[in-house]
């Protein structure tokens, strides 16, 4: 591949030798408000068959502009790779420095480059490496360009040309150079073919296709909008097979060439025997329990909270899971070693489990479309309960059996029968009805005084949320959160927690709260606002550009009943509302059942993981329908 | 004789041997893993049944070296707590040797010892910092966690904290501070009654330490400096009784190395002081308005300049730093104190420490309290902080006033200058320096419904701090306008905003004039309907309010504000035709904080009535920084005073 080096260099000294041709003043204040400006941004994709064997490597070509004195001074670049499955070499980076009474620009190059280890925040332990340098000093008006090699000795892990980011970028072009007899598949992402400038030419045996896109804006960036693969327009390639001297070597053809591929990674282990500590750990675990269903609940519940999330990935070792047995008597792995450990344990103890690869909500790809390792980025454990799958995930702490992981509903599962079959299974979303969240108060008032006593019962992901919280054994901190909790009325209320605890269906948490003055009282009427929270009231939505992204569906129920202080009765109740917009509808009601209480009921149910932009007026409507009704209090009356 | 000659023995061994029960390089006897089960009672996540700290400073081959031994006991007692302690990271700057590394997990009699290859070491994606690091095995609710290494640091011997109190009880502390005989350390406990001891039995090293049980856990009080208010100990050498210097890291000594670092050090070429000429040639024809040129350079260098909050030693060399139009505080000092000498503008080099993270020591000279630079203006009696884009006219960090500093002047003597150095107050600025008025006229519409409210806001000094110099320094429109809409929306976060305008919406005019913010809200959330009346929410027209309803009343701490302020609400409303307020007197509150004979906070509404015009005056001041832990229940009062009033519902009823 030497003609690969010497085209990088041509890159660089001609797109160099123009900016040697630029003045500062040409650039002064040309791009408004933006502190940074991608001028232009190209990848080279070269792929190669040299002795059977597929090469791959990537050049890459960044040119910058910085607008803003805020940049002034030293900015880091950190180019991340990782070993063996790709590494950077040919780095060149300069600087163009203005010198505004000349009028000229300065080049700089850099010559410090350092090659680290970087740990991440997320994972205990990966196989990323960093090359490192820095631009010393950059300046308001000065340029960066740098040019890099990236050779990818495993093609199935890579393959996203991505078009849109958090720069304005004036040009950026893609391009696949690729010898003949290597056929690759290109998909489109939040775009299609023609959102480009497309060519194509042939030169030799070799197959060039571009991809280019001017004038691409920011990405504006918002709160609980879609991951950002969701949104940013982007090509995902594959190679599909390569010939050589001996036919066509299938690479990434298919689904069936992922797994055939992901199984060589368990061929070591042997899902049906766990290990002799694991083996024990679940006979303990089952010993008294009948049914599968008990047994399968009773092996998660154990992985779930007995193993804790420790993820050490270098490598190839961030693809091969550890034995069961190791991980058990460790008591810690990453998602690869519990739902395995989790697997064997339960194909121990009878139960029809299988391991699963899934992608998270992070990515938007189908296998169907992308058969790559760019489709999942996660391991679970699939169970298949009396004809029904179920997707458990043991290094979600808290999470309720059977539930799949919040961040995995919608998304596909590879579930791998054995090291043949497998199927693609996808996982559900939960229904609000089952993402329940269930507020039922007795009130009463002393005086102005609103005086309650509660009972919140969580099922779902709500339970899951609140189970993380009793995870703590500390007290104090845990009633200080409860208690903010369940605040009720005003911040006036003064809650105390009086019980909670993991249920067998829901999990549970009994207060009792007082909030001082919350009724108004004016002669022979008393004013009560019986909304004692208002769910959603801040989700109003102004002028947003992206969909809007929930954690979950859910079912919001409020009921409080008041008792009507003696001599009291009611002079006006708020009218009932409701409202139904499809997704997510509500329903206030208020009622008097006997003459001594008022009965307020809201119900509130979104049913939906993404608020598309086109719903967004009804969203809206819907939140201000809310906090109308929000507004609505009862009057009662001294009787004569 | 045969009776004197083991005790000579023991006397002569006795130094080496207590050295070597402390640690040596690389060995250290953690003792044999013990084991006991605690259950019951303790509801923490975690406790800590010891932290032991030995610092030995020593030579080794003409090095002079500081090992740092750091050994700890956890017991977990709950997943929170194992989450917290399953994996262990150890940092360490460039140059620093990890000399040794072990660490076991036990329960019960099952001891897991950490392997060799268990041992990673990596580089932190978020601050580039080295680690060693490494997860335990086999945990459980009720294992120990013990591990102990020890760092071969760059020595430091002009101050190195301690905190050693934590949430959660400590069992155990212990620090140890190994010298040769010729270095002298001395030790100051802060917060907790514990003392130093120094060691008069070794010969050869000196010693000082402080051995505690039950370090009591620290409980966080609201409106306290927390951070600064936890238990912790500072030693620095303090004697070299081979030269004879003492007071070592004595400030006035301090003082000189930094003058000659800014000044006397310093070599300018030709091209830089032109260039600095140049520069300030720029700044005296710029069209900012401050009142000094002082301030302006200030203002000139913040606006064009960027400070780099790292060791970049380039980043010092004015020619870089006029090159680069970036500077890293050294280089800052040097910029300013070139640019204020060639203006003739006389200075002071101000170190000081933040009130809430580390109150300034005036009395245990470390550098330790050397935290902060900012640059004094006698003449203006106005301080720089050219680390703080958004300091500006002297409207610095308010938890560097109301504290001391070590004031640095630099005198000429000689074609040299010398520093005069003294320690003197940076002062807390009076309330009204910092005011908040918010002027409110409600416009209920027609049927209630169509309700908007007008606002006009003025902001001044640490109130506006926040804000007037994002106009420069948020440079996204989009950005710039959402944050400063929370200057409006601040009334009421849900409704919309419909209009605004800005005013002295500049850096430059901080501290000169007013913020002015006016705008309109719409479908804002104050009216609500009872049946045929409505309930006007006339409170949280003043936006939210700070509560201490049911603060604990015995307090170990002093309430201490970070600036004093003052607030003025004005809020006007002309009740709709045909419609009555029935409880207009519910809007007259007081309540205030008098003592030693002053009056130190207020809270103060009233209401003015003129047909069915009605106009609230609310007017909330607190003077004083600290208030005395004895006054908290009258300054609660006053506090939920507001608190109250933000509460405050008016009922608006159809006239019969």
């Amino acid at each position: 591949m030497r003609c690969c080096k010497r085209s990088l260099l041509c890159i660089l000294f001609l797109s160099g030798a123009s900016l040697w041709c630029q003045r500062p003043s040409d650039w002064a204040d040309r791009f408004g408000d933006e502190s940074v400006v991608r001028l232009k941004e190209e990848t080279v994709v070269r792929m190669a068959v040299k002795k059977g064997q597929l090469q791959m490597e990537e050049e890459n070509y960044l040119l910058t502009y910085f607008q803003s004195p805020r940049l002034n001074g030293p900015m880091d670049v950190r180019l991340e790779y990782e070993p063996p499955f790709s590494e950077i070499t040919d780095i060149e980076a300069y600087a163009f420095l203005p010198d505004w009474e000349k009028d000229k620009y300065r080049k700089q190059r850099v010559r410090d480059f350092t090659d680290e280890k970087m740990l991440d925040d997320q994972v205990f332990h990966d196989g990323t490496w960093a090359k490192r340098f820095s631009f010393d000093e950059l300046r308001k008006g000065a340029m960066t360009e740098m040019t890099y090699r990236e050779t990818i000795s495993e093609p199935r892990l890579y393959g996203r040309a991505i078009f849109q980011g958090r720069l304005y970028t004036e040009e950026q072009v893609f391009t696949l150079e690729l010898e003949k007899g290597i056929r690759v598949d290109v998909d489109y992402f939040h775009c299609d073919s023609t959102w480009f400038e497309r060519e194509t030419e042939i030169k030799g045996s070799t197959r060039i296709l571009r991809w280019r896109k001017r004038q691409i804006p920011s990405l504006k960036e918002e709160d609980q909008a879609p991951p950002f693969l969701h949104l940013s327009p982007h090509l995902v390639y594959r190679v599909h097979s390569f010939e050589d001297e001996e036919g066509q070597q299938p690479v990434l053809r298919n689904l069936d060439d992922l797994h055939r591929w992901y199984r060589t990674f368990l061929a070591n282990l042997d899902l049906d025997d766990p290990g002799n500590q694991a083996r024990q750990a679940a006979d303990s675990v089952i010993k008294d329990l009948n049914t599968p269903r008990e047994k399968a609940a009773a092996l998660y519940e154990w992985v779930n909270q007995s193993i804790r999330y420790i993820a050490i990935e270098e490598g190839l070792g961030g693809f091969h899971p550890r034995p069961p047995n190791t991980v058990c008597d460790r008591r810690y792995g990453d998602c690869k070693d519990m739902s395995i450990l989790l697997v064997a344990m339960m194909r121990y103890a009878g139960l029809e489990a299988y391991p699963v690869w899934v992608g998270t909500r992070r990515i938007p790809y189908r296998y169907e479309r992308v058969p790559s390792a760019l489709a999942d980025n996660h391991m679970i454990a699939g169970l298949r309960l009396q004809g029904k799958w179920h997707f458990l995930d043991p290094t979600n702490k808290g999470l309720p059996f059977p539930y799949p992981s919040s961040f995995t509903q919608g998304k596909e599962a590879l579930i791998s029968l054995n090291a043949d079959a497998y199927r693609v299974e996808v996982i559900p979303i939960l229904p609000a009805s089952l993402n329940l969240d269930r507020d039922t108060i007795a009130l009463q008032l002393e005086g102005e005084d609103l005086v309650g006593k509660g009972q919140n019962d969580l099922f779902g992901y709500y339970a899951h949320q609140m189970n993380r919280n009793l995870e703590q054994k500390d007290g104090d901190k845990l009633n200080q959160r409860l208690e903010n909790t369940f605040q009720k009325g005003n911040n006036r209320c003064k809650t105390d927690i009086e019980h909670y605890a993991r249920e067998d269906s829901a999990t549970v948490v009994r207060y009792s709260f007082r909030v001082p003055g919350y009724a108004q009282r004016l002669n022979d009427k008393l004013y009560l606002n019986l909304n004692l929270e208002k769910p959603l009231a801040d989700l109003y939505q102004e002028g947003r550009s992206h969909p809007l992204d929930l954690e979950k569906t859910f079912h919001l129920q409020r009921v409080n009943r008041l008792n009507l202080p003696p001599g009291h009765q009611v002079l006006a109740l708020p009218a009932k509302a409701e409202n139904d917009f499809g997704p997510f509808r509500y329903r206030f009601s208020y009622h008097q059942e006997d003459p001594e209480s008022v009965t307020y009921r809201l119900e509130i149910w979104v049913d939906t993981l993404r608020v598309e932009k086109e719903q967004m007026a009804n969203w809206n409507l819907f939140i201000r329908e809310l906090r109308e009704n929000y507004r609505k209090s009862l009057t009662l009356q001294r009787n004569a | 004789m045969l009776k004197t000659y083991p005790l000579i023995l023991i006397f002569t061994c006795l130094p080496l041997l207590l050295s070597a029960q402390f640690f040596e390089a690389q060995s250290y006897d953690w003792g044999e893993a013990q084991y006991r089960e605690r259950k019951g009672s303790d509801t923490a996540d975690f406790f800590f049944l010891k932290n032991k700290f030995i610092y030995r400073y020593h030579f080794v081959d003409d090095d002079f070296v500081q090992d740092k031994l750091f050994h700890r006991q956890v017991y977990l007692n709950s997943p929170e707590g194992i989450e917290s302690f399953n994996k262990i990271y150890i940092p360490k700057s460039p140059g620093e040797e990890i000399l040794a590394f072990r660490g076991r997990a036990i329960k019960g009699q099952e001891v897991k010892e950490l392997r060799e290859d268990d041992i990673r070491t990596g580089t932190s994606e978020d601050n580039n910092a080295e680690y060693t690091y490494a997860a335990f095995e086999g945990l459980e609710e009720g294992t120990v966690v013990e591990f102990y290494y020890i760092l071969r640091e760059n020595p430091t011997t002009s101050g190195i904290e301690i905190e050693y109190q934590y949430d959660l009880p400590v069992e155990r502390f212990e620090l140890d501070v190994i010298s040769p005989d010729h270095l002298v350390f001395s030790a100051k406990v802060y917060h907790l009654a514990d003392s130093v001891q120094t060691d008069t039995t070794l010969e050869e090293e000196n010693r000082i330490y402080l051995h505690t049980d039950k370090v009591p856990a620290f409980k966080e009080e609201v409106m306290a400096t927390s951070d600064d208010n936890y238990g912790r100990v500072i030693f620095k050498l303090d004697q070299n009784l081979y030269t004879g210097n003492r007071n070592i890291t004595a400030y006035s000594k301090i003082a000189q190395n930094v003058v000659d670092y800014v000044a006397n050090k310093v070599e300018l070429s030709r091209s830089t002081e032109k260039g600095l000429d140049k520069l300030l040639k720029q700044i005296e024809k710029s069209s900012y308005q401050q009142t000094s040129l002082a301030l302006r350079i200030d203002q000139y260098l913040k606006d064009n300049f960027n400070y780099v909050d790292r060791n970049i030693p380039a980043l010092a060399d004015l020619e870089v730093v006029l090159d680069n139009r970036a500077y890293t505080s050294s280089g800052a000092l040097r910029l300013y104190h070139q640019l204020f000498q060639r203006a003739g503008i006389d200075y002071q080099i101000v170190y000081t420490s933040n009130r809430a993270v580390l109150k300034f020591d005036p009395d245990f000279q470390t550098n330790n309290f050397l935290n902060d630079l900012l640059i004094y203006l006698p003449e203006k009696d106005a301080f720089i902080d050219f680390s703080d884009p958004v300091a500006r006219n002297g409207v610095i960090n308010f938890m560097l006033t109301g504290t001391k500093g070590l004031f640095i002047q630099a005198m000429e003597l000689d074609d040299r200058l010398v520093a005069i150095s003294q320690i003197m107050d940076i002062p807390y600025r009076p309330a009204k320096f910092s005011t908040d008025s918010l002027l409110v006229d409600v416009d209920f519409g027609s049927d209630f419904y169509g309700n908007a409210l007008d606002i006009r806001r003025a902001v001044t000094g640490y109130v506006a701090r926040a804000f007037q110099p994002a106009f420069e320094l948020i440079s996204d429109e989009d950005d710039r306008l959402e944050y400063t809409e929370q200057l409006l929306t601040y009334v009421d976060e849900e409704s919309e905003v419909e209009e605004i305008d800005f005013k002295n919406a500049s850096g430059q005019w901080l501290g000169h004039k007013p913020l002015i913010i006016e705008g309109r809200l719409k479908n804002s959330e104050y009216v609500e309907t009872a049946g045929p009346d409505y309930l006007f929410k006339i409170g949280r027209l003043i936006g939210p309010q700070t509560e201490m309803y049911y603060e604990d009343t015995v307090r170990l701490f002093d309430i201490e504000n970070p600036y004093g302020r003052v607030y003025y609400r004005e809020i006007r409303f002309t009740v709709p035709e045909g419609y009555e307020v029935l409880n207009p007197e519910k809007v007259e509150m007081q309540a205030e904080l008098t003592y030693q004979g002053k009056e130190w906070a207020r809270f103060e509404s009233e209401l003015l009535q003129d047909g069915n015009r009605y106009t609230v005056k609310v007017y909330e001041y607190y003077e004083g920084m600290v208030y005395p832990k004895e006054h908290f229940r009258a300054y609660a009062k006053v506090i939920n005073a507001a608190a109250d009033f933000n509460k405050i519902t008016l009922l608006l009823r159809k006239k019969a």
